[in-house]
């Protein structure tokens, strides 16, 4: 007997051991994210200043505005980490905290299930946070989700003893919470989810027609319902204990707001982590996974039937109905159900299954075999991962904002939007951009002037005169959406290209810029730059991308022959269609349609391919045989916008038609 | 009626009913990509078609250059950050599910979708001194409609009604009754320029149980599920959409069925309301005021019931909304007049979608 329990402990500690390590080397990888550096500029300045920030001193469109900055814990935490180790230690300092946090949900499943329902957790926790890592991002949330899991697993772990003692300890991680993270309303709304569910098992848990499980009945029963109206109480009080008061409590509601999806919702729909999942997943095939964590759901209440708690269910259908209107929430769903889905899943499989008892060593060997099989495919992911001193590749101007360093002076900087941090954090107080990530400081109205300048560039010249900017500063891709006013750019009088270095372009004003215009048709500028990328990215997948990036703005502005060099030593499919492209741009229908038929024998479905002979069919007047192309790629991808595109434009009656 | 055990599986039919449901709706939301891959499959099928068999000859390459600069280069791994959304919603009244809930849904709600499905749960609480006995009634109404063209829009409304009653006739005993009710046809015509008028015809099919016995003792015809004759009503609602909100204002004129075998018989009625709703982003809160008239007392097997000839009914609604889904949370508070006293209040919730 006694030798059983050493090894169930043994095993639970393993499990757990387990669970964390996994947890830890998914989070290792490399910021991608530009919010962190305002973030890092945010807590350097509060040290230095000795006081918090209350209105915004970085960016232009914002200055001098109130600025309710929640963040500001969090703030100084990271300048404090990245003082000791650079981004390097706050990348550890990530997985630490969120390997951490999901061992809390790890104990509330071995409280409710037995530890023999660990595996199974490890195994979908696991499979669901590698599914959307790329939510697991250097930012604020990683408290979001120490907190929740702290919150769940206090309130179970109450429930379980049938004492509410423990619960005097949410409104101290609630203080915590509400100066780390706008989401910090997450907290009552946890308490209230399990308040809510609680009564109603208590005032209909005895109804036959109460779908849920009934509330224990025992006097403690009252005791707990008391204790945690108490507790949301003092939660909803502990939100004001904040530098900013009553106006930070304020923020979740405009948050929410903003993230509501909707036609005139330019923040919901612009902003690519608001987008609701379903329709990213229609543009870009991400977050394939929602959907059959949903299905998995599902089966999980059938299983569970009359045994799921109405907390439970409105605790996860509050974070089912957050994560479709935003995919940003879609890692808190996952976070938030996998301990209780898996609980649920086991005690019905074990009921259902008796048998399932006598084989539970084998079960457990399967389910840490699920494991380590999945670690390799996160260790392989990760040894893709770029180093985690620096930035990942691509994701911000480190080359413009050595440039504009070097320059001295003070300027005025126009940048994509997820830019701006960067060039705050490298070039504050001297130089500002006009507007960075913190969307909360500028109005709908500000945030639509500037996708209109990005996406209808005439505008720019006239809004740049206004505001009066020195420095432009826009990527090629990651988005791609700035192309068009590269462009204008680059043909404009009133502006200089430079330095580029394919993927990202730095202009300047022609009456403040010295240095002459970098001609990216130049043969000899192409040569330089592919060495520069060759020396620079020592991953091939990194290079090829680079080359590719500098191939795609090189044929943007109307350089499709240097485009083709850059192209020369890829062949993959990506290389390959914007070679056919380049061939197309330059007159050479024949050609191009070669190149994309190749590619066409090597993936049929290849929509790019598909589009591009759709086009040469049209240019020939082949229009039949053009829709024939559009069908195939419409069949391939129904969503894929240059698809439609290309068939709105045969839609159009043409002038010449209306004789 | 069912005795104790019997009512007893009737409402584990109910709980196995709910959890299949919220089961059902997580699987709903998981195939969400799939059906709307297959509803932009049919409309990119109708736009090829439509191009395909249009007659070309000359102009096919006039559409060549603006073909060509539809050519994006973008690469198949990122997706523009431009989404496609499609547009569902838009403002008005939206019909309310079930003639029996006197929480009318007034709010956005949303449209625009193959079909629009509103589910309109309530509570109705009898207090001790009404019915001798008191206890509660739960109603579910799922009400689906489609637009047939821009004036006409047809749907079905199908009840679930759940009731309670304790101390039945004063003795230590509580029932229930529960099942389908009468099912509802609906029928509305848009009128007006701007289609801002509705006129809504609906035909009750007796589909509810009508004659339900406990211990061979019929149930007072308040307890059953349905009235055993053919219903219908017309009503008549007029939107006034202004840019702080919405007021909606109508009246309805109902007959109930008349006198049924057993002599049970409902009285016909009319009502006329206002609502207003102010829209507060995506939430529109909404107070309104209903009068209903009665032609008569009901009666049951031949006997006067105690039943208001006139009543009057405020009402106050939430609803928040998008694109997606509407959910609405309300309240009726009813006074019988001329005495002004409380009848039995009404809380609904309820959630609206149009999907595809």
């Amino acid at each position: 007997m006694t030798r059983v329990r050493a090894s169930a402990g043994l095993s639970t500690n393993f499990g757990f051991a387990v669970l964390f390590c996994g947890v830890f080397c998914l989070c290792l990888t490399a910021s991608t994210d530009g919010d962190v550096f305002w973030h890092l500029a945010a807590g350097r300045e509060i040290l230095k200043r000795g006081a918090l920030l209350s209105v915004d001193v970085f960016s232009l469109s914002a200055s001098g505005r109130p600025w309710i900055d929640v963040h500001w814990l969090f703030q100084v935490i990271c300048a404090w980490g990245y003082a000791l180790g650079g981004l390097r230690a706050l990348v550890f300092g990530k997985a630490i905290i969120v390997a951490s946090g999901a061992l809390l949900p790890g104990q509330v499943v071995r409280r409710r299930a037995g530890a023999a329902a660990l595996p199974l957790f490890i195994v979908v926790l696991f499979a669901a946070l590698l599914a959307a890592r790329d939510l697991l991002l250097l930012r604020p949330t990683i408290f979001t989700l120490l907190f929740l899991a702290a919150f769940i697993h206090t309130i179970e772990f109450a429930r379980a003893d049938g004492t509410p003692r423990r619960l005097w300890l949410l409104p101290l991680i609630q203080v915590a919470w509400v100066n780390v993270q706008g989401l910090f309303a997450l907290g009552p709304s946890v308490i209230f989810a399990y308040w809510l569910g609680w009564e109603l098992e208590a005032r209909f848990g005895r109804a036959s027609w109460f779908p849920f499980a009934s509330a224990a009945g025992s006097g403690s029963d009252g005791q707990m319902r008391r204790g945690l109206a108490f507790a949301l109480a003092s939660s909803l009080f502990a939100c004001l204990v904040n530098p900013f008061g009553f106006r930070a409590v304020l923020l979740p509601t405009e948050l929410l707001r903003r993230l509501t999806p909707g036609h005139a919702n330019s923040f919901s729909n612009e902003i690519a982590e608001n987008v609701p999942p379903f329709i990213l997943e229609q543009q870009t095939g991400q977050f394939w996974h929602l959907k059959w964590f949903l299905l998995a759901l599902a089966v999980v209440v059938l299983v569970a039937g009359r045994r799921l708690r109405a907390s439970h269910g409105i605790l996860v259908g509050g974070f089912a109905f957050l994560a479709l209107i935003a995919n940003r929430n879609v890692l808190l769903l996952y976070w938030v159900a996998t301990p209780l889905a898996a609980s649920y899943l086991f005690m019905g499989l074990r009921r259902r299954l008796p048998r399932i008892r006598s084989v539970h060593v084998s079960l457990r060997a399967a389910t840490y075999a699920s494991v380590l099989a999945l670690s390799a495919v996160a260790l392989g992911a990760q040894r893709r991962e770029p180093s985690l001193d620096a930035p990942a590749p691509f994701r911000v101007p480190e080359l413009s904002a050595r440039f504009i360093a070097a320059q001295g002076g003070t300027s005025r900087i126009f940048s994509a939007d997820h830019f701006g941090g960067y060039l705050i954090w490298k070039l504050y107080p001297k130089h500002s951009p006009y507007i960075d990530t913190r969307l909360i400081l500028r109005t709908p109205e500000q945030f639509g002037e500037y996708l209109s300048v990005v996406d209808e560039p005439a505008r720019f010249d006239a809004f740049a005169e206004r505001e009066r900017f020195d420095y432009v500063v826009l990527p090629t891709a990651y988005p791609e959406r700035y192309l068009a006013l590269i462009r204008h750019l680059y043909e404009s009088e009133d502006w200089r290209l430079l330095v580029s270095d394919g993927t990202e372009t730095l202009f300047g004003r022609r009456d403040r810029a010295a240095s002459p215009t970098m001609n990216l048709g130049d043969a000899s500028t192409t040569a330089r730059l592919l060495s520069d990328i060759d020396h620079r990215y020592v991953d091939p997948r990194v290079r090829a991308d680079a080359r590719l990036q500098l191939a795609t703005l090189q044929l943007a502005l109307g350089h499709a022959d240097q485009a083709e060099r850059a192209l020369e030593s890829s062949d993959d499919a990506q290389a390959t269609a914007l070679r056919a492209r380049a061939r197309l741009a330059q007159g050479d229908r024949a050609a191009a349609g070669r190149i994309a038929v190749r590619a066409l024998e090597a993936d049929p479905n290849q929509v790019r391919a598909l589009n591009l002979l759709a086009v040469i069919s049209i240019e020939r007047g082949e229009i039949g045989k053009a829709v024939g192309y559009l069908r195939r790629a419409a069949r391939a991808n129904p969503f894929d916008s240059e698809t439609l595109t290309i068939l709105r434009s045969l839609e159009e009656k043409p002038h010449d038609a209306i004789n | 009626m069912n005795d104790s055990s019997k009512a007893r599986s009737v409402g584990a039919r109910c709980a196995k009913s709910a959890f299949l449901l919220i089961a059902g709706a997580l699987g709903l939301a998981s195939a969400y990509p799939l059906f709307a891959e297959q509803r932009e499959r049919s409309r990119v099928d109708a736009l090829l078609h439509g191009v395909a068999t249009r007659a070309w000859g000359s102009t096919a390459r006039n559409s060549a250059r603006s073909a060509e600069d539809a050519l994006s280069l973008r690469r198949e791994r990122l997706g523009s950050l431009l989404s496609t959304w499609e547009a569902i919603g838009g403002c008005g009244a939206g019909s309310s599910s079930g003639a029996g809930a006197n929480v009318k849904w007034i709010g956005r709600s949303v449209r625009g979708g193959l079909f629009s499905a509103q589910l309109m749960a309530s509570y109705l609480r009898l207090p001790r001194q009404y019915n001798l006995s008191g206890g509660y009634s739960l109603s579910m109404v799922l009400q689906v409609t489609r637009d047939l063209g821009e004036k006409w829009n047809v749907g079905v409304a199908v009840p679930y009604l759940y009731k309670y009653y304790r101390d039945y006739y004063s003795l230590p005993l509580d029932i229930s009754n529960a099942g389908l009710g009468d099912v509802s046809l609906l029928l509305t015509r848009r009128l007006g320029a701007i289609n801002d008028t509705f006129v809504t015809a609906t035909l009750g099919i007796p589909t509810g149980k009508y004659d339900a016995r406990f211990r061979n003792d019929l149930l007072t015809q308040d307890k059953q599920l349905g009235h055993g004759r053919v219903s219908g009503s017309l009503m008549l609602d007029h939107v006034f959409d202004e840019v702080w909100g919405l007021i909606v204002v109508g009246g309805l004129a109902s007959y109930r069925g008349g006198t049924n075998e057993f002599g049970n018989y409902r009285a016909p009625m009319g009502s006329v309301y206002g609502h207003a709703g102010y829209y507060l982003g995506p939430f529109v809160p909404a107070m309104g005021l209903t009068f209903n008239a009665f032609a008569a007392h009901d009666r049951d097997r031949t006997l006067e019931q105690h039943s208001p000839l006139y009543t009057v009914a405020g009402s106050a609604t939430v609803e928040w909304s998008n694109d997606y889904v509407a959910l609405l949370l309300g309240g009726s508070f009813p006074l019988r007049l001329p005495e002004f006293s409380t009848e039995p209040w009404i809380v609904a919730v309820g959630v609206a979608i149009s999907p595809f």
